[in-house]
């Protein structure tokens, strides 16, 4: 088990997502920064699907009951283990009663931490993946036990090869944060609806807003004559303009449907770098073509 | 009169595949939706998501070129329109509906509004058989058709920070049930005792997409009842 000394601002547990329930209106969930959760179980040579904790503006702070593995990746918040430095992207072995603590920011939103055999917490319709009205938890509380395996029933075989891929592939939270991050786009829907110059509009800098798993709100507005739309699709990445030039980026709890036009649809390494910009950070959407 | 209209295809992004039918709100368009959609069945698709006039297709992995794909759905498409439609019969589900201001804190300022008597609208909300279009929103959040046009109300101008879970409830020309408490612009009109989303069940909802729902008014004893019945036998009720 993990006991959890201090949950953080907002601590989950996340797998790869819920899928085959879009039907019924039941969003995927999932690691927000993708990469990241798959190279802490690429370290760990965990299943690509084991669950890890994915943990919001750091603060959080765990006691193990038994020995383990981890690997810390996504957003780094100066881990220690019994107050000694840990690194980020490597596999850590940790003992019964040793405390990880996560301190200032260095860089990112999201940390991952990743465990060995991953966390099993109950599967709820296919998935680990934390959302409210489906897992009994939305969130991770305070004085709570997570559970996990001990060592003892691990054997552990490590994939040097997907470990040096996922590491050789851009980092999720390697961005100089002072400039625009580029974010990969391809057109949406209805992109095409949109007039010359609201088109031109969309090629400026634009500052991340209010955020959370559902969803990225842009600062600057983006004033439009886009048509109302029925209710259609809507997916993680999927970037939506509203009548009053709202601009919002659905992420991985976001709702299956919607009523807004959809402008474009980011590339999934983008959205995944997207989930490590912090409220503030400036962005650039680049058109793929 | 299936798989005999245009459909567009657009990719969102590379990892989904939007096909659309012509852009309105038609029993006759969602039937054929749901008929193609029965069709596509593939390892490689985890997810479909339905709404009013689209089929959204959601692939395990990155799709390189959506042209193989779209070859295929054209194909099945063109199978489904040489074949003679099959009445599918369509399931009734009940849903109880308590409409009192005890339980619906906007009834009594809709009412008003609308100038009408708390009996003419529980006449004209229980009447229709709604289609069950499909869910979104939220999980079971329904997409209903078949609204009275007399019930028809613009939804509020500023949402409810919070509308219970149960909440019978009109927005423009859509009602619908809220499954789970959150925050809502339409307007409460009653409150269904049943439970309508339960991940612990294999079919999480009480409806399917194509089902037609009705709403039986109930009266206080029976809501009381309905309220007691523990949560795994209640949802037995939403049959006649």
């Amino acid at each position: 088990m993990i006991e959890v000394i201090k949950p953080g601002v907002y601590s989950s547990v996340q797998d790869q997502g819920r899928f085959g329930y879009a039907v019924l209106g039941v969003p995927p969930s999932g690691a927000l920064d993708g990469i990241s959760f798959r190279l802490a179980n690429a370290v760990l040579g965990n299943n690509s699907d084991d669950a890890a904790l994915e943990i919001t503006f750091g603060g959080a702070e765990f006691k193990f009951t038994v020995d383990t593995s981890i690997a810390i990746t996504g957003g780094d918040y100066t881990a220690s283990l019994n107050d000694c430095n840990v690194p980020m992207n490597q596999r850590i072995p940790v003992a019964k009663h040793d405390v990880l603590r996560f301190g200032p920011r260095k860089t990112g939103v999201r940390t991952y931490l990743g465990i060995q055999g991953g966390i099993l917490t109950e599967k709820m319709m296919g998935s680990r993946s934390f959302y409210p009205s489906i897992t009994p938890e939305f969130r991770i509380n305070r004085g709570i036990f997570i559970p996990i395996h001990s060592l003892e029933n691990n054997r552990i075989s490590i994939d040097k090869s997907i470990e040096n891929t996922l590491l050789n592939q851009v980092c999720s939270t390697d961005f100089d944060q002072s400039i625009p991050l580029e974010l990969k786009a391809h057109v949406g829907p209805e992109h095409s609806l949109l007039h010359p110059l609201e088109r031109l509009n969309l090629t400026g800098v634009f500052t991340v807003g209010r955020n959370d798993r559902m969803g990225y709100l842009l600062q600057e507005s983006v004033p439009n004559q886009i048509p109302p739309i029925h209710t259609s699709s809507a997916l993680p990445g999927t970037v939506q303009l509203t009548p009053a030039g709202q601009l919002i980026i659905l992420m991985n709890d976001g709702q299956v449907t919607g009523g807004y036009p959809r402008i474009f649809q980011l590339d999934e390494t983008a959205k995944d770098m997207l989930s490590q910009c912090a409220q503030g950070q400036k962005i650039k959407f680049v058109p793929i073509t | 009169m299936n798989g005999s209209y245009t459909l567009t295809y657009s990719p969102m992004g590379d990892r989904a595949l939007l096909i659309q039918w012509p852009s309105r709100i038609d029993t006759a368009i969602i039937e054929d939706i749901w008929r193609l959609r029965s069709a596509l069945v593939d390892p490689l698709i985890v997810d479909y998501i339905v709404a009013y006039h689209s089929l959204t297709l959601v692939f395990l992995a990155a799709q390189k070129d959506f042209s193989p794909w779209i070859h295929w759905v054209q194909e099945r498409y063109a199978d489904t329109s040489n074949r003679e439609k099959t009445e599918v019969p369509r399931k009734e589900i009940v849903l109880p509906v308590y409409y009192n201001t005890k339980v619906a804190p906007d009834l009594e300022r809709y009412l008003e509004h609308k100038k009408m008597s708390l009996s003419e609208m529980i006449r004209l909300h229980t009447q229709p058989r709604y289609t069950l279009f499909f869910y979104g929103f939220q999980p079971g959040f329904m997409y209903l058709g078949g609204l009275e046009a007399k019930l028809v109300h613009p939804r509020k101008e500023k949402p409810s920070a919070q509308v219970r879970s149960g909440s019978v409830a009109i927005g423009g020309a859509q009602t619908g049930i809220y499954p789970h408490t959150a925050p809502g612009g339409w307007h409460v009109i009653g409150h269904c005792p049943l439970v309508l989303f339960d991940p612990n069940l294999s079919n999480p909802c009480v409806a399917m997409p194509g089902d037609l729902i009705r709403f039986r008014s109930i009266e206080l004893p029976e809501y009381h009842r309905i309220l007691e019945i523990p949560r795994l036998k209640k949802n037995e009720l939403s049959r006649d």
